[in-house]
């Protein structure tokens, strides 16, 4: 630049200016940051996910293993028991027992009569029967000895006739309570 | 910045995604080898007192076999009543598979013995019936007079047994 009246204007070499504004590089600082912090966490997350795979896989060969160990047999054995455990306190619980009901019907019989056939059903809880007596008195006598005990619900006289030998041939049908009659 | 949030969506999000179900995986295989484990230790416990036991259980699964086990209900029948000094004429032994839908956990084999011989021989019939280890209900008993000589009966007597299903 000439000098124009003594007066210089501009410097005769040219001076870098550095001007540092606070702040000015605080963007790229954070992104590396956040960059480094992600590679950190990537990195983190690989190793530990490759530990939980290798965790799961322990855990299903363990669970397999487990599997193989089963001893199927004893397990059968073991549910066939806690079954027949369930069901036999259910069946001794309705268990009837007939020589007993007969027992007292045997009981109940008058001297004068004479069985000649009977049938018995637990699925209607009837007991019928044919047999022979004496006379009307004695075929009384046998109702009004059925009717005494609580054991029978109901009696019918099904059928009543006098036979060639002056005997009575009489049927009955009694409905019992299977509670009573059967299991008491 | 916005590589690193590139990497973020790229990479750290699936890794995570990955690691959850991961977590989860291992949480629920972890309550089954527990609960596995813990379900074979009691079986192992209870095998142990089923080997104690073996005379008694084997008992017990003759009152209700597993098994219809027909030969040895026929044999029963047989022994029973010569016994009771009644004789066997006939009989017929019938399994009856019961539905699944049926809540009872057994089936039923049904048993019809045609029989002849005294009274008391049939009583005594039925007591050691009632008193067989293996498990037999009476449904219906019938006896009529013997054509002729009335003190022998003859008996048709018929039951249920049960075995499992």
């Amino acid at each position: 630049m000439p000098d124009q009246n003594g007066l210089q204007l501009l410097p005769e070499t040219r001076r870098k200016i550095e001007i540092n504004i606070p702040g000015e590089n605080r963007l790229i600082y954070a992104g590396t940051t956040v960059l480094v912090l992600i590679l950190v966490l990537v990195i983190g997350l690989y190793f530990y996910r490759d530990a939980l795979r290798t965790k799961r896989d322990v855990l299903d060969s363990s669970i397999v293993n487990l599997e193989k160990g089963r001893d199927k047999k004893v397990e059968a054995n073991l549910l066939t028991l806690s079954k027949q455990l369930s069901l036999i306190s259910t069946l001794l619980d309705s268990h009837v027992i007939w020589s007993r009901a007969l027992g007292k019907v045997e009981n109940l019989l008058q001297p004068q009569v004479q069985f000649l056939s009977f049938s018995a059903a637990v699925s209607d809880n009837r007991f019928e029967f044919k047999a022979l007596a004496n006379n009307y008195t004695v075929v009384a006598r046998q109702i009004a000895a059925f009717v005494s005990d609580d054991s029978i619900k109901d009696i019918t006289l099904t059928n009543v006739h006098i036979l060639t030998s002056g005997k009575l041939e009489f049927s009955i049908k009694l409905d019992f309570d299977k509670n009573k009659f059967l299991k008491e | 910045m916005a590589i690193a949030i590139i990497l973020f969506w790229t990479l750290v999000l699936p890794f995570y995604n990955e690691v959850s179900d991961l977590d989860a995986a291992i949480k629920e295989r972890d309550d089954l080898l527990k609960s596995k484990s813990t379900i074979i230790t009691n079986i192992q416990g209870l095998n142990k007192e089923y080997q104690k036991r073996i005379p008694e259980i084997a008992k017990l699964s003759s009152i209700v076999p597993s098994k219809k086990s027909v030969a040895e209900v026929l044999s029963a029948i047989n022994d029973i009543s010569v016994k009771n000094g009644i004789e066997l004429f006939n009989s017929a032994i019938i399994g009856q598979k019961m539905s699944n839908a049926d809540a009872n956990a057994y089936n039923l084999l049904s048993l019809e013995m045609g029989l002849s011989g005294s009274y008391p021989g049939l009583t005594n019939f039925l007591k050691t019936f009632e008193r067989n280890l293996r498990l037999v209900d009476i449904t219906s008993v019938d006896a009529t007079a013997g054509i002729g000589n009335t003190s022998v009966l003859n008996f048709v007597v018929k039951g249920n047994a049960y075995y499992l299903k």
